[in-house]
């Protein structure tokens, strides 16, 4: 049995996989780095890193043609080929300590970058302006189709779906009152003009509202800006048309329609992360040096109300001082509207310490294993 | 994700403005680009066509495998399940409840409605209009009930510039009523042009055709101010209208506008700053 095992795993031993995983990794980081230029860092990590493959379109086709291995075949490849050759050579030395350490350091890393690549929420943002209280981040990059079932008493179920899924012609069934969603159009991202400013009267557009019309344009990819999708969209309940809207998350006012005996509201918005407890902004700071516009400090002083934890309480965040509380963390990240609203990165990563305790593992194995050599090679000398 | 009952909540939506307007159009191209995997299908067609492929490479990388190292091909599908399994994680619907919001009561304190401070606009507020509350898009809300059971709505929204030219508007107005949109050189003959506090005003009224099924009137206000336009528009039965008649030109005459003020519409923010910017 041992046998058998040893023999499925051996082809993935080979020291020669390791140099090609190596290799790979090496053309990921490069064309990476280089692209992300183009395309933002956020972008390039999913391209390249966060990807099965790297894919090349033919210009004029809807094909995707993949060409070269993406992060995620790498490192599974990588982390395969390490644990196959251990769990193939593995024999218990204390010669060998500083190999196995430094390499247990190394498939802890590749784990917890994949445990924090599914597991982990996405990093969002919490933007509040002076004296405005939330209790939901928004995040940066991604948009979301909410459908809100208003008609609770005390409460609103919020159905969200993600803005990608929205592609033309895509149905959508809700997992509530046998409501479909249907995309009779959808613009990635958009804008919106005054129906006069089109380029020529037939110009494709959705009309959103009385004067505003959404037109296509280009994915933006840069580190500031943001996509604002538009969507044309029409909603059945059991087959039955209810009604067909426009909407803009450039606009994000809700529209809203009844189904039956329920009441809903819909909104194409940033997608929203509630939390079990609200933040209120009390005052943003942008101290300067004296005389200068040179800033000096950013602070945020903030209340947090947790009704359910019995905490209300004032915190003060700034610059490499954020609030940690219930396993979220709020840095400062930005301002905006002449310093009356305050821009919070709010991050979950149950998995943080892993990077940290791996490098350590691998520091620890490499001082091992190169100490014995120079230890044994002094001996030698000595000897000599 | 689910949320606990907090007992604090804002669900207010704003307008993002700071991608609009000064903005590039473009038709929809195909360059010689590389995507990620996760990126959007240009169209259904292509989005089966995509997820057909998509699975073939996979199988196509499950087979080569296989021959590569002499293994079954059930043992290199296995490999890929989990990896599979995770693929989608980005494009769950979710299902979830929070608390409903607070909806913020509108002014009720008497006849003289006092917008809020920096508000760009005052008005009096006629006997009999109530009050409603106010939206991202309306700065007023009123709504004053017949007594037939019919009731009209009133409101007052500001667009920036000139919101599309008066023509637009006022054609957009009548199409509501299922009238045909008239030419601008027609126009004088339906508006009425005044002066509001030294800017143009222009009063319309518009009615259904007399064979409509559900006859409706408008009775609107375009009121030109520098670098904005404020519109003021009842909509209800013919005969409720009649009798607002006055109550709404007085209404649209009491407005006093704060020009100093320039907070009304969001003009395209600054960009959002980074503090790693300074």
């Amino acid at each position: 049995m041992t046998s058998k095992i040893v023999q499925l795993l051996k082809p993935f031993t080979s020291p020669k996989l390791t140099i090609f995983c190596l290799g790979c990794a090496m053309v990921l980081v490069f064309l990476g780095t280089i692209d992300q230029v183009n395309i933002g860092v956020y972008e390039a990590e999913n391209r390249y890193f966060r990807s099965f493959f790297l894919f090349f379109t033919p210009p004029h086709m809807d094909l995707r043609i993949p060409w070269f291995p993406g992060g995620y075949i790498v490192g599974s490849l990588l982390l395969v080929n390490l644990l196959a050759a251990h769990a193939a050579r593995f024999r218990l030395s204390l010669k060998k300590i500083g190999i196995v350490l430094l390499h247990s350091g190394l498939i802890l890393l590749l784990v917890g970058q994949l445990f924090a690549d599914l597991f982990v929420d996405l990093e969002s943002q919490l933007r509040l302006d002076q004296g405005e209280t939330k209790n939901y981040s928004e995040s940066f990059y991604f948009d979301e189709l909410a459908v809100i079932d208003t008609s609770g008493a005390d409460s609103d179920q919020v159905i969200s779906i993600p803005a990608s899924r929205l592609s033309k012609g895509s149905r959508i069934d809700l997992p509530v009152d046998g409501l479909r969603i249907v995309s009779n159009d959808y613009y990635p991202n958009s804008a919106l003009i005054s129906p006069s400013q089109l380029p020529q009267p037939g110009y494709p557009h959705l009309p959103v509202g009385p004067m505003a019309v959404a037109v296509q344009l280009e994915k933006t990819y840069k580190q500031n800006e943001r996509n604002l999708p538009a969507a044309d969209l029409s909603v059945f309940k059991n087959d039955k048309l209810i009604g067909s809207w426009r909407l803009a998350a450039g606009f994000p006012r809700p529209i809203s329609f009844q189904a039956g005996v329920k009441k809903y509201e819909a909104v194409l918005r940033p997608k929203r992360f509630y939390k079990p407890f609200a933040i209120t902004l009390i005052q943003f700071r942008h101290d300067r040096y004296a005389g200068t516009d040179i800033a000096k400090n950013f602070s945020s002083r903030i209340r947090l109300l947790d009704p359910s934890r019995h905490e209300d309480r004032e915190s003060l965040i700034f610059m490499n001082n954020p609030l940690r509380y219930r396993g979220f963390t709020f840095y400062q990240a930005g301002f905006d509207n002449n310093d009356q609203t305050t821009v919070l990165q709010v991050a979950k990563n149950p998995s943080w310490l892993v990077p940290y305790i791996s490098c350590a593992l691998i520091v620890i194995g490499m001082l091992l294993q190169f100490g014995m050599h120079l230890l044994s090679f002094v001996k030698r000398r000595v000897i000599a | 994700m689910t949320a606990e009952a907090p007992g604090i909540l804002e669900k207010q939506n704003r307008l993002q403005m700071s991608q609009v307007f000064s903005v590039s159009l473009h038709q929809p191209s195909h360059g010689l680009v590389f995507q990620g995997f996760y990126s959007e299908a240009a169209s259904s067609i292509g989005a089966a066509l995509n997820a057909v492929l998509r699975s073939l490479h996979l199988a196509g990388l499950g087979c080569g495998l296989a021959r590569i190292s002499q293994l079954r091909l059930g043992y290199a599908v296995l490999l890929w399940i989990p990896i599979f399994l995770t693929s989608c994680n980005n494009d769950k619907i979710e299902v979830y409840r929070i608390p409903k919001e607070n909806l913020n009561v509108a002014m009720e304190r008497g006849n003289l409605a006092p917008p809020a401070p920096g508000h760009p606009a005052q008005w009096l507020k006629p006997d009999g209009w109530s009050e409603q509350p106010v939206s991202e898009m309306r700065l007023g809300s009123f709504k004053v009930d017949g007594s037939d059971g019919t009731s009209a709505d009133i409101s007052v929204v500001v667009f920036p510039g000139e919101a599309g030219g008066l023509v637009s508007n006022i054609n957009r107005w009548r199409g509501q009523l299922e009238l045909p949109p008239l030419e601008e050189k027609q126009l004088p003959e339906t508006i009425q042009q005044t002066e509001i506090q030294g800017a143009p005003a222009f009063f319309v009224d518009l009615q259904t055709p007399e064979n409509s099924s559900k006859p409706s009137r408008i009775l609107g206000a375009v009121l030109q101010r520098p670098g904005r336009t404020w519109f003021v528009k009842m909509t209800g039965s013919p005969t409720l209208l009649e009798s607002q008649r006055q109550k709404f030109f007085d209404f649209v005459n009491s407005f006093r506008f704060n020009d100093s003020d320039q907070s009304g519409v969001p003009p395209s923010p600054p960009r959002q700053k980074s503090t790693n910017d300074e």
